[in-house]
């Protein structure tokens, strides 16, 4: 182990060297906000709108007959 | 990891800021030693933020959440590793690109020599400060075969090291 103890500490001194570009930081940030509000404008009221219509469709038509026929099976 | 609790300060976009300078470092690290390669890295790290910040796990800790970034870091690596193997050649001088020094360039290349799963465990060992449960624990692997992996890769960087004429003292 002692041995190594030279080339590690070369290792930890080079590795400790390595980091992320800022302009890649910021990119990220950027990405994942984005990222993020658009997941949230997803779940505002265009998808609760077609989700309501298709229930109450479904409800006015009754279960599909492709359903209905693939239950008889 | 609570799976399905939703963390409330996910869409504030001063926590993604925080999360991302803190972690996004060490992420890059562990990706560049893996994959050898900046863009790729770089691919990686937002690909784990992304996924972080879409899935918005809850954690008990810090260190929960570390760990948890540092394994689907890691996965993703493997993928891209694995998606390399079937489809292109890795080009090994990047590293100059990274902004190591001249003179580290040779034992940059070195390290990047070594097996991925030798990497990572050291990555974690001597840069991250990790135990070698803790180690187990992330990886998967057993604590006796991070133990074994630590001793290949210390010496496989010593013959690295003392072939490639890189190491001086």
């Amino acid at each position: 182990m002692k041995s190594n103890q030279k080339y590690i500490q070369e290792y930890v001194r080079v590795m400790k060297t390595v980091d992320i570009s800022d302009e890649m930081s910021k990119r990220i940030i950027d990405i994942c906000s984005n990222t993020v509000v658009d997941r949230r404008t997803v779940k505002t009221p265009a998808i609760a709108a077609i989700s309501c219509a298709a229930v109450a469709a479904v409800a006015a038509v009754g279960i599909p007959k492709i359903v209905r026929s693939s239950r008889r099976k | 990891m609570q799976k399905g609790k939703k963390n409330k300060n996910t869409d504030d976009s001063a926590y993604i800021e925080f999360v991302v300078e803190k972690y996004s470092k060490m992420l890059f690290r562990i990706c560049f030693v893996l994959l050898c390669n900046e863009a790729d890295a770089e691919d990686a790290v937002q690909e784990t933020f992304l996924k972080y910040f879409t899935k918005a796990p809850a954690f008990s800790s810090e260190e929960h959440r570390k760990a948890w970034l540092i394994r689907v870091a890691t996965n993703i690596c493997k993928n891209a590793l694995r998606f390399r193997m079937r489809h292109a050649t890795v080009d090994i001088n990047e590293v100059k690109n990274i902004g190591v020094n001249d003179k580290d360039v040779g034992i940059m290349e070195a390290i990047m020599e070594l097996p991925p799963k030798y990497k990572i465990v050291m990555d974690l060992y001597y840069i991250e400060g990790y135990r070698i449960k803790e180690i187990s624990d992330i990886t998967g692997a057993t604590p006796a075969a991070i133990r074994k992996r630590l001793q290949y890769a210390r010496n496989s960087l010593k013959m690295e090291f003392e072939r490639g004429d890189s190491f001086e003292v």
